[in-house]
C-alpha cells in the first residue's frame, strides 16, 4: 500500500478525482474518455502510482455523470440514463443537494460494498465467471431488455418502440459476426456504427434545447428554492440508505454480479437494478418514487466499477471499457494479469483495494458535496443562458467523442427524433438500452447458435443459462400482470 | 391533433419503418449450412417494428396526460440549421468561432436582448473551447 499512501499516491487521487469530476459532469465526456486521455501521463508513472488515479478517475467521473443529469436533463454516463429522469424530477422537488447527495453517498455506499465482495469473494466470483459461455451472455442481454421493457412507467408497447429504435441503431455498422456491413448505405464512416453517447446527447440534451425553443410556454418544473444545508447531502440520503437497507444490499449484489462478467459492466447493472426496483414499486401499487430509483442505480453501477476489475486482473479479461485501458497499461508496465498476478504483485493487488476504499470512503462525498454546491448554483441560471450552455456542450461533446463531424449531425438528427417521440408520448431511455445490449444480444446469439449448429435447444441446456431464462420469464409474468393491474397494458 | 391520431400517425411511420428495414435486410447475403446470415437480427427487428405499428395503430392510447400546443416552429428551427451548418463552417473558420455564433443565437432565440446574447455566446464559445482543449486536452 506505500503507493497509495505516499504524497504521490495522495496526490494522484486528489487529482485523479477533481479530473474524473470534471470529465463526467460535461455531458459528451465519459469516465473512459477520461482514462484514455490519461494513458500517455500514466506512462510515465509507477503503477502503484498510476493505478490509483485511474480508479480515483472512473470513480468520480462515473458519480458525476449526475450532475448534468441534475441541472441540464442529459444523462453524463449510459449507466445514468437508467435514472437520470427520477435524479432531475428529485432536484427539482427536494433540491440538488438532496438528489446528488443520494447519487454521492449511494455510490460511495454501492462502491464500498462491491469492494468489500471483491476483496472477500474475488476467487470464488471467478470460479462462477468462467462457467459463463456466450448462452448465459445471451440470456442476461434478454432479461436486461425485457426488465427495462417492463420498467417503463408507461405503455408497454410504446416502450417496446423506443428498444426497438435502440435494437436497430445498434443494427447499423459491420455485423459482429460475418463483418458484413448493415444499413450504413455506403458510407465508411457510419461503418462503425452509431456511437451511444453521441445519439445519448441528442436524445436527451439537444431534443430539450429544441423542445424550449419550440414549446416556449411549457411549464418548467419549479426548482426548490428553499435554502438547503450540508445536511441535505450528508444527513437526509443516510436516512433513506438506513430504511432502504435491503434495496441497497441487493442492487450493490446485482452491480457486483452484472459487473464481473467481461463486457457488461456498470451499464447494465444499473438499469437492471433500476428496472427491477420500478417492477418491485408498480407490484406493490405505490406512486413511483425517484428517490428509491437513484439509490437502487447508483448503487449498482458504483458496484459494478469495482467488480469490473476481477476479470481483469484474474483472467485478463477486461470487464468493461475502463480496465480494457488499464490491461494496456499492465502491458506498457510488463505486467501480466492473471492467477499469478495476486502471489507475483500482492503489493499491487492490495494497494488497488487500498484505493477503492479510500475513493469510496472521502473522494466521492468530497467531490459529490463540491458537485451538488455548484448544481444548485448553476439550477438558478437563467433560462436562455443555460440552453445556449447545453447548446454548446451538445456540439462540442459530440464531437469530441470520435473527432468526427458526421457526429454532430447525428446528434441534431437524434434531437429532432427525440422530441417527435416525446409528443408522441414514447420513452427515450429504452432507446439507450436497446443501444447498449443490441451488441451484446446479437453477437451472443450468433456465437452460441454457430457452436451448437443451430440447435436452439442449447440455449435452455445449461443451469445457469436455464436460470437467466426462468429469470426473464418470471419478470414478463409479473411484468404483464402488473401492468394490467395499473391499467396501461398497451 | 389528438392522442389517438398522433399514436396513429407513430405506428403508421413505425410500420413503413420496419417494412423499409425488412426490404434491405432481404438484400444480405444468406450462407450455407442453415446460417441465416447477417440479416437475421435485421429480420427479427424489422418484423417487430411492424407488428408494434400495426398494434399503435389499432389500439386505443391511455395518455390521458397529452394535450395540444402551439409551436414556434422558427425558433427550433433556425438552432437547426445552425447545428447543421457549423461543421461546414467549422472547417474554413476554426470551430470557436462559428461554436459562439451558434450559442449566440440559441440564447437570443430563448429570449435574451440580441447584446446580452452576444456577449453570453462570445463567452460561453470562448470557456467551452478552451476548457475542452487546453485544460482537458480534448482537441477541437
Amino acid at each position: 500500500m506505500s503507493g497509495l499512501f505516499s504524497w504521490e499516491g495522495i496526490l494522484a487521487l486528489l487529482l485523479g478525482g477533481l479530473y474524473g469530476a470534471l470529465f463526467g459532469a460535461i455531458p459528451g465526456l465519459t469516465a473512459t474518455l477520461a482514462v484514455a486521455l490519461f494513458i500517455p501521463v500514466a506512462f510515465f508513472l509507477d503503477p502503484a502510482v498510476a493505478l490509483p488515479a485511474i480508479i480515483a478517475i472512473s470513480t468520480v467521473a462515473i458519480f458525476a455523470g449526475d450532475v448534468s443529469s441534475t441541472v441540464a436533463k442529459i444523462p453524463g454516463t449510459p449507466a445514468s440514463a437508467a435514472y437520470f429522469e427520477s435524479l432531475f424530477r428529485l432536484s427539482r422537488r427536494e433540491g440538488p443537494l438532496y438528489s446528488l447527495g443520494i447519487s454521492a453517498i449511494g455510490s460511495a455506499v454501492g462502491g464500498l460494498i462491491g469492494s468489500l465482495l471483491l476483496i472477500l469473494t474475488a476467487s470464488v466470483i471467478i470460479k462462477v465467471a468462467r462457467q459463463f459461455s456466450s448462452f448465459e451472455y445471451f440470456w442476461i442481454a434478454v432479461l436486461g431488455l425485457t426488465a427495462g421493457l417492463f420498467a417503463s412507467g408507461g405503455s408497454t408497447l410504446k416502450a417496446m418502440a423506443s428498444l426497438l429504435v435502440g435494437l436497430f441503431f445498434a443494427l447499423v455498422g459491420v455485423d459482429p459476426t460475418l463483418g458484413y456491413a448493415r444499413f450504413s448505405f455506403g458510407n465508411a464512416q457510419l461503418l462503425g456504427g452509431l456511437n451511444y453517447i453521441v445519439v445519448m446527447i441528442g436524445l436527451f440534451g439537444f431534443s430539450e434545447v429544441l423542445t424550449q425553443l419550440w414549446e416556449p410556454d411549457k411549464e418548467q418544473e419549479e426548482v426548490k428554492m428553499a435554502r438547503q444545508t450540508a445536511r441535505a447531502f450528508f444527513g437526509r440520503p443516510w436516512g433513506l440508505i438506513l430504511r432502504e437497507k435491503a434495496l441497497v444490499f441487493r442492487s450493490s449484489l446485482l452491480g457486483v454480479l452484472v459487473g464481473f462478467l467481461p463486457g457488461a459492466g456498470a451499464d447494465i447493472g444499473s438499469w437492471v437494478s433500476c428496472s427491477l426496483e420500478r417492477i418491485r414499486q408498480i407490484r406493490s401499487g405505490k406512486e413511483e418514487r425517484d428517490d428509491t430509483i437513484l439509490l437502487a442505480g447508483t448503487t449498482s453501477n458504483n458496484a459494478a466499477v469495482a467488480s469490473a476489475w476481477i476479470p481483469a486482473l484474474s483472467l485478463g479479461l477486461p470487464g468493461d471499457t475502463i480496465t480494457a485501458i488499464v490491461l494496456g497499461i499492465f502491458m506498457m508496465k510488463g505486467i501480466s494479469p492473471g492467477p499469478l498476478l495476486f502471489d507475483q504483485q500482492p503489493h499491487l493487488i492490495q494497494s488497488l483495494y487500498g484505493t477503492f476504499i479510500v475513493c469510496n470512503l472521502l473522494l466521492l462525498p468530497l467531490y459529490g458535496y463540491l458537485a451538488a454546491l455548484l448544481a444548485r448554483k448553476l439550477l438558478h441560471v437563467s433560462k436562455p443562458l443555460l440552453l445556449s450552455v447545453i447548446t454548446g456542450l451538445c456540439i462540442v461533446g459530440a464531437y469530441a467523442i470520435n473527432h468526427e463531424i458526421r457526429d454532430i449531425w447525428v446528434m441534431a438528427g437524434m434531437g429532432v427524433l427525440a422530441y417527435a417521440l416525446k409528443r408522441g408520448g414514447f420513452p427515450l431511455a429504452q432507446i439507450v438500452l436497446g443501444m447498449v445490449l443490441g451488441p451484446l444480444l446479437e453477437q451472443n446469439f450468433m456465437v452460441s447458435a454457430i457452436k451448437s449448429r443451430w440447435d436452439i435447444t442449447s440455449f435452455f441446456d445449461r443451469p445457469l443459462a436455464l436460470g437467466l431464462m426462468v429469470a426473464t420469464l418470471v419478470i414478463i409474468g409479473v411484468g404483464i400482470r402488473f401492468k394490467h393491474r395499473v391499467g396501461a397494458n398497451t | 391533433m389528438s392522442a389517438v391520431s398522433i399514436q396513429r400517425i407513430w405506428g403508421a411511420a413505425l410500420t413503413l419503418w420496419g417494412v423499409a428495414i425488412l426490404l434491405v435486410a432481404r438484400q444480405f447475403p444468406r450462407l450455407a449450412d442453415h446460417h441465416p446470415g447477417p440479416a437475421l437480427f435485421p429480420a427479427v427487428v424489422g418484423s417487430g417494428f411492424v407488428i408494434t405499428g400495426i398494434l399503435l395503430v389499432l389500439l386505443k392510447p391511455h395518455d390521458a396526460a397529452w394535450k395540444p400546443i402551439t409551436l414556434e416552429w422558427h425558433r427550433g428551427l433556425i438552432a437547426l440549421g445552425l447545428c447543421l451548418l457549423l461543421p461546414w463552417v467549422a472547417f474554413m473558420a476554426g470551430f470557436m468561432i462559428p461554436l459562439a455564433i451558434v450559442v449566440a443565437v440559441v440564447a437570443w432565440l430563448a429570449g435574451l436582448s440580441w447584446w446580452k446574447a452576444l456577449i453570453a455566446g462570445s463567452l460561453t464559445g470562448v470557456v467551452i473551447f478552451y476548457l475542452f482543449t487546453n485544460l482537458l486536452r480534448v482537441p477541437l
